[in-house]
This record gives structure tokens, sequence and C-alpha cells, in this order.
């Protein structure tokens, strides 16, 4: 099972904006798509997308639900639900560091 | 959109096609979506395993030992053919016929070489270099000197090396790399033992002898003991590619365990 996101190189990033986006409940492909660029504030293209949601699902880390018509759902799986965590603790550490050192200066 | 949706892999089409064309019918296209697609093509024909679907295990692209048996027993069988017109046809035909012969053994010599090692490879990775790369380069070269010196006589190629120097030492190389890999057959043992012995000492004595005495190195006509060990090599070296070709192409078959009788 996959530790982190860090090993999946250029494709870290979106697949974490792809588990937050699952956070709230099963989405289908644009719906994610529209959700991840919400939240970061630029594009995700298609292509990246789908190679995104390839390697999570091949990790286990979301799984596809059945079609409805041609979309498809994906939701997270308890694996998926503990990575996203570990990862957003982690960026909460972190940006909790960048402001308390930041603060220290003023 | 389906012609985008054509880069990507089969396997990749039949598990995300719909799905995807459902995400692109809900905006237009925009170049960057356009862009983003063919690197995600890209990305999946490169990266399948790193995927969700199913990749069809890769076909063995290795030579067949049939194939590269039937071929080491035509290489053999026309390089003794070569001997014996070169002992029994007179100057200048035999050198004329063995311009035409020639090409006819290293090519099937060397599709032998391929597709033997190939099949012992799996077992010492490392043979595919050491025993492979040396004779399959000599075989080359010595093709190319062979065709070489047919069109263009004595006139250098490359440098001061005319076709006759590029075949010599092709055939140098041929013979060094054929000691290589009749050793390596014997460690391996996939093969027959018997017939890389034989293609062992075959090899030695062309390697010994023929060289030094193709450098000029010392003249055989008063040397009959050199001559006699010079034919018998090559025809030893002959006979153990035709032999290891008979192996590979007709295994022995070997009773199932159990079976009656």
């Amino acid at each position: 099972m996959a530790s982190g996101l860090n090993d999946l190189g250029r494709f870290a990033e979106p697949a974490l904006l792809i588990l937050v986006a699952l956070a709230d409940g099963p989405k289908h492909g644009y719906a994610i798509m529209t959700e991840a660029e919400r939240i970061s504030g630029s594009p995700l293209g298609p292509g990246t997308l789908y190679a995104a949601l390839g390697r999570l699902e091949r990790r286990g880390l979301i799984e596809p639900m059945a079609r409805e018509s041609r979309r498809r759902p994906y939701r997270l799986t308890g694996a998926g639900a503990s990575i996203l965590e570990e990862q957003l603790q982690e960026l909460e550490r972190f940006a909790r560091t960048g402001l308390t050192r930041l603060a220290s200066q003023r | 959109m389906r012609i985008l949706l054509r880069l990507y892999p089969a396997a990749w089409r039949a598990r995300y096609e719909e799905e995807f064309l459902a995400v692109l019918e809900e905006r237009p296209l925009s170049p960057f979506d356009t862009l983003d697609i063919v690197l995600g093509a890209l990305d999946a024909r490169l990266r399948p395993r790193s995927l969700a679907i199913e990749v069809a295990p890769r076909r063995n692209s290795s030579m067949s030992p049939r194939i590269s048996g039937y071929a080491a027993i035509a290489g053999g069988a026309v390089a003794l053919l070569m001997i014996a017109i070169g002992l029994l046809v007179p100057e200048p035909a035999n050198g004329s016929l063995a311009v035409f012969l020639f090409p006819v053994v290293a090519i099937a010599l060397l599709l032998a070489l391929l597709g033997l090692s190939a099949a012992q490879g799996r077992r010492l990775p490392a043979l595919t270099w050491a025993a492979v790369v040396i004779p399959a380069a000599g075989l080359v070269t010595s093709l190319v000197g062979v065709l070489a010196s047919a069109a263009l006589g004595d006139r250098f190629i490359i440098g001061e090396l005319s076709g006759w120097h590029l075949w010599s030492i092709g055939l140098g190389g041929a013979i060094f790399g054929s000691i290589l890999f009749a050793a390596a057959t014997i460690f391996v043992g996939v093969l027959s033992r018997g017939a890389a012995i034989t293609l062992l000492a075959g090899s030695l004595a062309l390697g010994l002898i023929g060289i030094p005495v193709g450098m000029g190195m010392f003249n055989l006509a008063p040397n009959p003991a050199v001559f006699t060990l010079l034919v018998g090599g090559g025809i030893a070296f002959c006979l153990g590619w035709i032999w290891l070709g008979f192996a590979a192409a007709f295994p022995a078959r070997r009773p199932a365990v159990g079976s009656p009788g």
C-alpha cells in the first residue's frame, strides 16, 4: 500500500486535490475536475485528471462505483481517507511552522 | 475528441473512454486541455502499469529456439561447404564462390547467435553481452568487409582499411566471440554441452592457428600439421554449429513424470 503521495511525482498534487474533492462524498470525473480547480484556483486538465485517477485507483486509495449513464463516480476508500488525513496533517504542521516563524519576525 | 482518444492504448480506452468523453462533453475543449490529453496519452502508453488498467503480458520477442536452430544448421552447413570448395575448387573460382556463400553463413550464424543466446540469456543475462555482442559485431563487420571487397576490390573504405581488412578483423572477432559463446554455452548447460565443446575446440583451433596464418605470421604451405589442424578446426567449428542447431531445433522429448514406460 502506498505510504504517501510523494512518489507520484508530478501527479502528487493533482492526486491530493482529487482526494480532497472526494472527501465529502463520491463524485464523477467532471465534478472532481471542477471541484479540484475551485480548491486550487488553477486548471486541471482531463488528461492529468485521469492519469491521477488511474494511479489512485491502482493504489486502492479511491474506487470506481457503478456507472451512472456514461459517468462513473469515484469514492474514497478507507486507505484513501487515511492517506488524505495524514497528508493534510503534514500540510497543517508545515503551515503552522511557517506562520509561527513569520510571526516571530514581525 | 474521439480522434484524441485514439492516442491512448486500447486497454485504457476500454476502461475509461466513455466516462472520459462524458467529461470532455461538459465544457469546450481548450488548447490547454488538448495538450493535456496528448500528454496523458503519452503517460498511459509509457507507464501503463502505474494505472488501474489490465496490461496484456508482454509477448516474448525473442526468436524461437527452433528458428535459431535451423539458422545454426544452415550456417554451419554452408560454412562446411565453403571449406570443401576451398579444398577442392581451384582459385580464383573458389574465391568467387566464397563471396556468394559467406554472406549466407554470416547472416545465418548471426540469427543463430541472437536466438540461441536469448534462450540462454534468461539463465545467465551477462551472456547476452559477453558472448553475443563480440561475435555478432564480428559477423556484421566481416559481412560488410566481404561485400565491400566484392564491390570495391582492394580500395580503402575506412582509413587505410580495405574490405579484405574488414573481413579479416570481423572474422577474428566472430571466431573469438564463438569461443566465448561456446564457453558460456558449456557453463549455462541449456543447450547441448557436446555441441558446445565441439564448437569451442573448432573456434580455438581457428583462433590460435587461423588468425596468425591469416595475418601472415607464418606460411601454411610447409606445415602440413598446421594445415590439418586448421582444416580440422574449421570442420569442428561447422559441426559444432550444426550440432547446436539440431539440439535447439529438435529438442529430445522427455517422458512426463509418472507416465507409463
